[in-house]
């Protein structure tokens, strides 16, 4: 089962709680309410874009706790993960909005596991909206996309974190998705979710 | 004191540091929003990242502030009805091109100064100042229209008490120009516009 934090701004209810997505969430858990108790029998906890890091620090301890039994944390971007996953090292980047503008232009991003579960469907024109940042990969993550320079900009860590595994991405698609902006976000998600829950099964 | 109600990561945004640094203005963190930090304050900022589900549970206290005269500028899109009792947000036909078009409605003081068509773009693009609209309550006047029947993505309305909402349904405001100087122009409004009230009072 996948639950997700719910920061409770406008594009957060609209991308959690829309008719597209809900059905697909067993718990959605308020950041201030996160306890063991409210993690029972979750095997995936996502926590969306732009969640303030300030409502993530005091839990960094469950996080912790919820990924050495096994559980599945998924950190999605501008949630400046460094600040409350210790051991994560994020070089954010100023955001070019307009790289599109330019005919022929390329993001730059590509997607280097094509074949792996949370990947499957989702083409480099899906997961290509902004870039925000980059990961220092750890030591036996798989970079599953990165950037032009080969930079982890979606990795999964299977090895660090006990039984756990960390998906972290400095890619922002609820933002976008529940702003009604950047379809591709959209598609992304599309794809997304429903890969992370068959990669989850309840 | 106007409050600029943070709720995102990285501090007061630049165009509003002047107007801190001067006194006027200071960043609350969302979650110290209560009665003993609006009891000062004339003005009241939030931005598109609010917590509305955190702010519906506090919309008396909204409301009190509004029924003593405070006004208040509220960017995004209203889902949860922290504030005169409005909700959901309506988007602007499938999002293409004549559906974001901007028509000034009403002047207003927000836009002293502005040249109100360079909302519509930045650097060629629509989309960036709004996308829809939340529907108003009864008495609200329409500042600014959307799309080809002119919905009311800006508007206004006047508490019974006397205090002023100002609604835009989009991106905080502040980030919607390319012209660095007209932004520093609308924060000065912002500023001014929230302040007008305590100053109305003090001159009387």
């Amino acid at each position: 089962m996948i639950a997700a934090l719910h920061p409770g701004a406008f594009y957060h209810i609209e991308a959690l709680e829309g008719p597209r997505y809900a059905s697909l969430f067993a718990r959605l858990i308020r950041p201030e309410a996160l306890d063991e108790a409210t993690l029972s029998g979750i095997s995936a906890l996502l926590v969306p874009c732009r969640t303030s890091p300030a409502r993530l620090v005091p839990h960094t301890a469950l996080f912790r706790s919820f990924l050495a039994r096994g559980g599945t944390l998924v950190a999605m971007g501008e949630t400046f993960q460094d600040l409350w996953l210790p051991g994560l090292t994020l070089t954010p980047e100023p955001t070019n909005w307009w790289w599109w503008l330019t005919p022929g232009a390329d993001l730059g991003l590509r997607i280097l596991r094509p074949d792996h579960p949370l990947m499957r469907g989702i083409a480099e024109t899906d997961a290509s909206w902004h870039l925000h940042g980059w990961f220092d990969t750890p030591p036996g993550a798989e970079v599953l996309i990165a950037d032009r320079g080969g930079r982890a900009l979606l990795f999964v860590d299977a090895v660090n974190h006990g039984a756990g595994r960390l998906v972290a991405t400095t890619l922002d698609p609820f933002y976008h998705h529940g702003s009604h902006f950047m379809p591709a976000t959209t598609r992304f998600l599309d794809r997304f979710l429903a890969n992370l829950l068959a990669w989850n099964p309840p | 004191m106007i409050l600029f109600l943070l709720s995102h990561h990285g501090g007061l945004p630049a165009p509003f540091i002047a107007a801190a640094e001067a006194g006027l203005l200071r960043a609350l963190p969302e979650g110290s929003l209560d009665d003993a930090a609006l009891g000062p304050a004339c003005g009241l900022i939030v931005t598109m990242h609010a917590d509305q589900i955190a702010l519906a549970e506090r919309a008396a206290l909204l409301d009190g502030f509004l029924a003593r005269g405070g006004r208040i500028l509220v960017n995004g899109h209203l889902l949860r009805p922290f504030v005169a009792g409005v909700s959901g947000f309506i988007p602007s036909g499938a999002g293409r091109l004549p559906d974001l078009a901007l028509s000034p409605l009403a002047p207003h003081a927000l836009f002293d100064g502005i040249p109100r068509e360079a909302f519509q773009a930045r650097r060629g693009v629509a989309g960036f100042y709004g996308r829809g609209h939340v529907p108003p309550p009864a008495g609200a006047r329409p500042i600014t229209g959307i799309g080809s029947d002119c919905a009311p993505l800006d508007w206004e309305w006047r508490h019974p008490g006397g205090g002023l909402l100002f609604c835009h349904a989009g991106n905080d405001l502040w980030t919607t120009l390319d012209d660095a100087s007209l932004t520093a122009r609308l924060a000065r409004n912002i500023c001014g516009w929230l302040a007008d009230a305590a100053l109305a009072e003090r001159a009387a």
